[in-house]
């Protein structure tokens, strides 16, 4: 890959790195945060799961906000959140995407993460082993990890076609026959591809899926 | 996107015809664009066995114009699923009935648009080239006497660009753009008329396929190759208006 010498190059999805700040804050997460004053305490209540970094990010800004009060005593909003999180593994887990999306499906998260599959940065999803899966399945992988990960409830057909294109899902048959025979065994939502050419899994699908990833992790 | 072999744009062109028609108000516009897709299919497959496989040496050279014949010969030198196949044949039955009965005769907006796909597909699969990965041609979609105008100013004119990939470019270049939300957004302030999802654009900017020519440091910018590209299509618009200037 050719680069300019002098700059730096974001990381590759392929690469086996940590993800940065900027994906993680790409997610669209809701977050819904509320202040409680107790005395001389100020309690934060965290409404919704979200991304650790979204969540700091939040809190800086508040405490920051909280600063201008002169009863702000920093060694206080110290203590409160250095208190050990019960929480912890599913905080990781909403970390990282891809253990995310494994958490949805109710698989195993760390097979799943090492069976490299998926790469998720940002806004794009990447199926990285495209050959591991059928190529329904690998569609279905990308359906998933739209609703999971991004948090989009369906995807217009024509988008899903051009991502399984881009990430090179290749099938002998055309595309819309995938996506008939989806319609036809109920593992995508009928009335709603009839009505408006929006793609949604099903249960049936969602089996299936689980089923040929448990099959890829454990060969 | 590997270089796009010179004969397949004529394919594409069978492509885009279908999808201008089909979004006209001509009232037997399936039909048409029906007749064009199948015209176009012949083409692909001959354009396959000639070009790719380069079987020029078929004996009897009217059976060139058996469909059956051409279909065989494709089943042999191809590994398409079955089902494809079927779905071949089950057009070109379609098409008979268009050719050889009464002209009033149409089909559903759904199975012109089916047989449009299975021609992309075709084109995808034996050419190495990806249809999405062009402009569509479609009336909404048309270059207007503004864009064209442009080309006198500068100005790229975004909506005469050809390929997605070539538009990303452009978009990445003219901008700082610190996600595919501000470089669709980018894209909107330029006039682009086509519809990109920032998953889409993401998948551009960081997927295996093009990862070489963008790189993110504060925004995202073009790698050195990603530059040349851009200079290139600076350049062909300028030829193209240089041209047009020694031809007044």
């Amino acid at each position: 890959m050719e680069n300019d010498g002098e700059t730096k190059k974001e990381p590759n999805m392929n690469e086996e790195k940590p993800h940065d700040k900027k994906n993680l804050d790409d997610v669209k997460d809701t977050i819904s945060l509320k202040i409680i004053a107790k005395n001389e305490l100020f309690e934060i209540e965290i409404k919704e799961k979200t991304l650790k970094t979204n969540i700091a990010k939040n809190i800086d800004d508040i405490i920051h906000e909280i600063s201008k009060s002169k009863s702000f005593t920093p060694q206080i909003i110290q203590k409160i959140s250095s208190d050990p999180s019960p929480n912890k593994q599913i905080d990781d887990t909403i970390e990282n995407p891809v253990k995310l999306l494994a958490m949805k499906l109710d698989i195993d998260t760390e097979k799943f993460e090492n069976l490299k599959i998926i790469g998720v940065k940002g806004e794009a999803i990447q199926i990285l082993k495209p050959t591991k899966l059928k190529p329904s399945e690998s569609c279905y992988l990308l359906i998933a990890a739209n609703e999971y990960v991004l948090g989009k409830p369906s995807i217009p057909y024509d988008e899903l076609k051009e991502l399984c294109e881009l990430n090179s899902i290749r099938s002998k048959t055309p595309f819309y026959q995938l996506i008939d025979n989806a319609k036809r065994y109920g593992h995508i939502d009928k009335k709603k591809y009839d009505n408006s050419r929006e793609v949604v899994l099903q249960s049936k699908g969602l089996d299936l899926l689980r089923s040929a990833l448990n099959k890829a992790m454990n060969n | 996107m590997s270089r796009i072999p010179p004969w397949v744009f004529g394919l594409i062109d069978g492509v885009a015809a279908s999808n201008l028609i089909r979004e006209s108000l001509i009232e037997h516009k399936n039909r048409i664009a029906f007749i064009i897709l199948d015209s176009t299919l012949e083409q692909i497959f001959k354009k396959y066995i000639t070009n790719v496989k380069k079987i020029n040496n078929v004996q009897d050279s009217t059976k060139w114009e058996k469909r059956e014949f051409l279909i065989k010969l494709m089943k042999n030198k191809t590994d398409f699923a079955k089902e494809t196949w079927d779905d071949v044949d089950f057009f070109y039955n379609i098409r008979t009935g268009l050719y050889h009965e009464e002209s009033e005769k149409t089909v559903t907006p759904s199975i012109v648009g089916k047989f449009q796909e299975l021609v992309e597909y075709f084109i995808n699969e034996l050419f190495g080239v990806r249809c999405s990965e062009l402009i569509p041609l479609t009336p909404s979609l048309m270059p207007t006497k503004e864009d064209i105008e442009l080309k006198t100013t500068g100005t790229i004119p975004i909506n005469l660009i050809k390929e997605k990939i070539n538009v990303l470019i452009v978009a990445v270049a003219e901008s700082k753009s610190k996600s595919s939300a501000e470089i669709k957004d980018t894209l909107r302030k330029k006039g682009f008329k086509q519809k990109i999802s920032t998953s889409v654009i993401t998948v551009y900017l960081s997927g295996k396929s093009y990862q070489h020519l963008f790189y993110f440091d504060d925004y995202w910018k073009l790698t050195e190759e990603g530059k040349r590209k851009y200079e290139n299509i600076k350049k062909s618009f300028e030829v193209e208006n240089e041209g047009e200037k020694n031809g007044k």
